[in-house]
């Protein structure tokens, strides 16, 4: 459908439409829109809409009196469409020419007059080239219902972020980019489970984890003692180093830190933990070490000293078994159950594991396959001032080429090392209000200014995808987290029916007999 | 005498001449009569012109007129374009004798008609448009039925043997329109008041209700008076409540029911842009005035063909016009851009 015509247009600057809808709400920020040049079709999208200032509305707006029509695109049809009309901004992302259909980037502008139309499915599936490791997270925006296909081998080949702030769906995205992952088999994934969120089934809404869609890929790890469906996960103290202390113990002073380091030298045999527990500061060699700094440092110590994971296990470190399945190519999720909420204990449990992750990668790069670490809240172990302490900034920056990728998730990215900000080859950013955010999330990013625009006005559950794992940059909206979605999009399965159902239920006889005459539905456990 | 002092006695001239009182006796003599508006208008065709002088050498002048007819429906508080026609033609005007004695009969009957007049090329020029206004609202009223013909200024025409607005009378006629001639401002004093017809009116619509759509006829005498051949009866309409003018309305048919006329034309004079006047109008004078935005472009195709044609790029240069002829390089076209750019 046409909805208007070019009356101006520049290579650099984009295009402006004068739009001949009947109501300017029709079109939205990010929508692809077509140009009908002469050689070209100009694929496009929306970067603004105005209404310009006009004298005439100015005169008129306020003057409405009784028995009078208002001026608007439903009630006036002028002699060339709306007499009050609006405008679109147009940014042109490849040509299309329309001889051979072949791609090219937009160096050129179409001729005045050019009609502009919605972009249909046709024009998008020019544009976006299903490979064999593609896989869909939603429609694209302005021409439901297309799918649009990201390359997640592409994807995970160098670290990536995924922008948002709180409440816009950035859980609901981490979900659908990991099952793509595992459908694909472009890697494994390594996800602190915070909240319960990936197992089996989710504590928080009840959808389906990964464990749930990757029975034989994905192991549970848990910190709750009490989950049986899981894997305990025991951590020796004498794995912890300083740096750990330093990072989960936030805005230690700088005395407490150097103290750290002081007694990591002294420990002997002791593990660090013990050594600061059992630090005593009556005694201390005060040219060395303050005894009030030392009273201090072990009041914040107490925390860490008392988590119930971290023990001697006599050689159940869970974090060999951790690495022999991260071996066998599987997937883990940590759940941090009861410790969900204590941002200590993820902050302290994240760099632990990432710091053997990566030694042990670096190390033996080769008898590892491709994992993927998802950092949420990664500005806590990202941010300048303790970057230095933590294995994050070089996972992000050096172990592209140990096949260990970091995920950024964040909804902070202006506090986000500016140097890891850099490393990251693809983004997928969600809505952000915050300038500082926005301008961070977009940092080096050609057409800036442009999607500068679309971030702050995107709506919840839509992204914005930019980098090599697209064909051109795009704004999606997020497909709902559901079953039926995921099985249909993601894991190419079909919809999950009830004939499905009755399949996967007779094979379950076969392995444990029938337990009961009548048939009980598929429970949830939780 | 101070500048002050020249003011006020000028204001008092004017106060003693058109002062209105706040409440009074003005127009009390003048009788209105109400109408409503049809629930079903006619579809209304509208047909308004425009020209733009592009070149001018010597006395010769080259113009665009541009002519645009509209068709709407008014359904539903919506005004729907249906049909739209626009002409365009490239016309010679020279107001020098000898070249008019070497042009057909039209062209001498235009240059007769408007002898005398302080600038004939406009005069001529806007005749010319009025002549085919008129061919193409002909044409459109033979191919409809049933509709308003909306036409811009009053239905009189100049000589007899190009009488377009007595055939189009007959046209509208025969095939059932009503046709309406309305004039964008009128200036005229047709009741003998010392105000104009329209502040006359204006003053005078206290004594009408609330409300109310009204016209009242022209006196007779000055129907006759009218300058050409006056095919109209003359009225002046309120065609809606708010509307803050009278509009002179020639009534060219459908002469013995004036409130069932104005009624279909109403509906159409509720546009918030134009409270009181037919949109449809609106569109087509706006329709009709590209050829003035479009003038540069026009030029431009000037230029080549007049170099191509081997003619002196100077002097067609220096023959480039404003809108309303006057050549860009006259003198005082410089000092009324210096007066604008260094006030």
């Amino acid at each position: 459908m046409k909805i208007g015509e070019i009356v101006s247009a520049s290579v650099l600057g984009g295009l402006y439409a004068k739009l001949q809808l009947e109501n300017p709400e029709d079109l939205r920020i990010a929508y692809p829109v077509i140009v009908e040049g002469k050689t070209y079709d100009f694929y496009c999208m929306v970067e603004d809409i105005l209404n310009e200032e006009s004298e005439i509305a100015e005169q008129l707006a306020g003057c409405a009196m009784g028995n009078v029509i208002v001026p608007t695109g439903e009630t006036h049809e002028g002699f060339a469409g709306p007499i009050f009309y609006s405008k679109a901004k147009l940014r042109p992302i490849q040509l299309i020419e329309k001889k051979n259909r072949k791609l090219s980037e937009p160096q050129t502008i179409p001729p005045y007059f050019s009609e502009c139309r919605h972009a249909t499915k046709e024009d998008v599936e020019l544009i976006y080239h299903p490979t064999a490791k593609s896989a869909t997270i939603g429609s694209i925006t302005g021409v439901e219902p297309f799918y649009v296909q990201l390359d997640f081998e592409k994807l995970v080949e160098k670290p990536f972020a995924i922008y948002g702030r709180t409440g816009v769906g950035k859980s609901i995205l981490n979900k659908l980019l990991c099952c793509a992952i595992l459908a694909k088999k472009a890697g494994s994934v390594l996800i602190f489970d915070m909240h319960g969120e990936y197992g089996v089934y989710s504590n928080t809404d009840n959808t389906e984890g990964l464990k749930y869609y990757f029975p034989h890929d994905v192991e549970v790890f848990s910190l709750d003692p009490e989950n049986a469906e899981a894997r305990q996960f025991v951590l020796e103290p004498e794995f912890i180093e300083p740096d750990d202390l330093v990072v989960a113990l936030n805005n230690l002073s700088d005395q407490m830190v150097d103290m750290i380091y002081q007694i990591d030298r002294e420990k002997g045999q002791k593990d660090l933990i013990t050594a600061i527990r059992t630090l005593d500061s009556a005694n201390l060699d005060e040219s060395k070490m303050h005894p009030a700094t030392a009273q201090a440092l072990q009041r914040r110590m107490s925390r860490i000293s008392r988590l119930p994971f971290i023990r001697k296990g006599g050689g159940k470190d869970a974090f060999g078994q951790l690495m022999a399945l991260i071996k066998q190519g599987k997937s883990i999720v940590l759940d941090f159950g009861e410790f969900g909420t204590d941002s200590t204990v993820y902050l302290f449990l994240a760099n632990v594991l990432a710091r053997r992750l990566f030694e042990q990668y670096t190390e033996m790069n080769e008898q590892f396959p491709r994992l993927i670490v998802f950092l949420e809240e990664a500005h806590r172990f990202l941010a300048p001032a303790v970057s230095s302490y933590t294995i994050f900034s070089k996972l992000a920056r050096e172990t592209r080429k140990f096949n260990l990728i970091l995920a950024i998730v964040d909804q902070r990215p202006s506090q986000i090392d500016q140097e890891v900000r850099s490393q990251v080859a693809n983004r997928l950013v969600m809505s952000l209000k915050e300038p500082s955010d926005v301008e961070s999330a977009l940092a080096g990013v050609p057409d800036r200014a442009m999607w500068q625009n679309i971030i702050s006005t995107i709506p919840p559950r839509t992204v914005a995808v930019i980098g090599d794992a697209i064909r051109i940059p795009t704004v999606i909206d997020v497909m709902p987290y559901k079953d039926i979605e995921v099985r249909e999009h993601i894991l190419g399965t079909g919809a999950w029916t009830a004939d499905k159902e009755k399949e996967l239920a007779s094979k379950a006889d076969e392995v444990f007999g029938k337990g009961s005459e009548q048939p009980q539905p598929l429970g949830k456990p939780r | 005498m101070s500048l002050a002092e020249d003011m006020r006695k000028e204001l008092e001239a004017a106060r003693a001449q058109y002062s209105v009182p706040m409440a009074g006796d003005v127009g009390a003599g003048l009788r209105f009569s109400g109408f409503k508006e049809e629930a079903r208008p006619m579809d209304m065709i509208a047909v308004d012109g425009s020209y733009s002088f592009l070149l001018n050498i010597s006395s010769w002048r080259l113009a665009m007129i541009s002519v645009a007819l509209l068709r709407y429906s008014f359904i539903q508080d919506h005004f729907a374009k249906k049909d739209w026609r626009m002409i365009q033609r490239v016309v010679g005007i020279d107001t020098y004798e000898n070249y008019a004695e070497r042009q057909g009969d039209f062209y001498k009957m235009l240059y007769e008609f408007t002898r005398g007049s302080k600038e004939q090329h406009r005069e001529m020029v806007n005749e010319w448009r009025r002549f085919i206004e008129g061919q193409l609202a002909v044409n459109v009223a033979e191919d409809t039925k049933g509709c308003i013909i909306a036409v811009d200024g009053a239905l009189s025409t100049f000589p007899k043997q190009f009488d377009f607005i007595g055939r189009l009378v007959e046209v509208c006629e025969k095939n059932g329109h009503l046709l309406v001639g309305i004039s964008k401002d009128s200036q005229l004093h047709a009741f003998g008041h010392n105000l104009t017809d329209e502040d006359l009116l204006k003053s005078a619509e206290r004594s009408l209700e609330d409300g109310a759509l009204a016209f009242i006829r022209a006196p007779e005498k000055f129907e006759k008076g009218q300058k050409g051949f006056l095919y109209g009866d003359v009225y002046y309409c309120r065609f809606h409540p708010r509307s803050g003018k009278w509009f002179r309305v020639d009534l060219g048919t459908m002469k013995g029911e004036p409130e069932k006329a104005f009624g279909h034309v109403a509906p159409y004079c509720r546009s918030l842009l134009a409270v009181g006047y037919p949109l449809p109008l609106v569109e087509a004078h706006r329709m009709a005035v590209t050829v003035r935005h479009l003038r540069g472009a026009y030029q431009e195709t000037v230029m080549k063909l007049a170099v191509r044609m081997g003619m002196d790029p100077r002097q067609v240069l220096d023959g480039l016009t404003e809108i309303e002829g006057r050549k860009r390089s006259a003198f005082h076209e410089y000092l009324d851009r210096l007066s604008r750019d260094r006030r």
